[in-house]
């Protein structure tokens, strides 16, 4: 989801993480799928939100449409993943996934899940003394300490800690 | 207080319980007992996707409207030509 006016840190750490792992597009496109983000939010904002974490995949703000986009029982401000079909100068919506259903995008629960502490997380089935450190993607800082994560507003969704060190500028333009 | 809790994770990590150590052929064992259950589940992922193949679907208006770098463009215009 995104929150209209409210600065980069404060953005959604749920659509941070499995958005910045979409990367390589050209393996879609061989197959002709195209991948774009429909942002809930306005352009000029969410826009540059895309710049300061170097993504660069196409990238729309929906905000004047999402009574359509998604229409119930879709919920606006949720993340979902939405399939369409076109046939010459027709579209069709063929599937569309939202909670868990976005880890389709995400590759480093897929790898966490494969090591001997999986994700860390507190509601996993873990045998007694594994570390759980919580569930949110934000942190209160970067490398090498991550220190621990803080429930939103507190600290920043993890990626954007890397793109700080290396000077990008988190300025969204949506603040007096 | 506070510093305690700022390097918790990585001690943590040093004080945590470990998997039980054992020889390669009883890991080796224990691995290919998990493995059955992952090629099952491989093979349900795979129905499934069948099955998402064979949904019906629903026709959009391809003129909804987005807001690009260009400015406003439709549902349409952002296959980029693509399917």
């Amino acid at each position: 989801m995104w929150h209209p006016g409210h600065p980069a840190p404060e953005q959604c750490e749920g659509c941070t993480w499995v958005t910045t792992q979409v990367g390589e597009l050209s393996y879609l496109h061989s197959r002709d799928i195209t991948f774009a983000v429909f942002c809930q939010g306005p352009y000029d904002e969410s826009s540059r939100y895309r710049d300061f974490m170097a993504w660069d995949m196409p990238w729309y703000s929906a905000q004047d449409s999402l009574g359509v986009l998604l229409a119930p029982p879709r919920r606006a401000g949720m993340m979902h993943l939405v399939c369409y079909l076109r046939e010459g100068d027709r579209v069709f919506e063929t599937y569309w996934t939202t909670l868990r259903g976005v880890e389709a995008m995400d590759y480093s629960y897929a790898l966490m899940d494969l090591t001997v502490y999986g994700r860390q997380e507190a509601w996993e089935d873990s045998p007694p003394g594994w570390p759980q450190r919580g569930h949110l993607t934000r942190t209160d800082g970067g490398a090498p300490d991550w220190p621990r994560e803080s429930a939103w507003p507190g600290g920043r969704p993890t990626a954007q800690w890397p793109r700080l060190a290396a000077c990008r500028s988190d300025d969204l333009g949506n603040r007096p | 207080m506070s510093s305690e809790n700022h390097s918790q994770p990585h001690d943590t990590i040093n004080d945590t319980a470990m998997p039980t150590v054992v020889d390669r052929a009883t890991f080796q064992a224990e691995l290919d007992r998990l493995r059955v259950r992952e090629k099952a589940h491989t093979r349900e992922g795979d129905a499934i996707a069948a099955a998402r193949r064979r949904l019906p679907m629903i026709e959009m208006d391809p003129a909804i409207s987005l807001v690009g770098p260009h400015g406003p463009l439709t549902l349409l215009d952002a296959f980029e030509g693509r399917t």
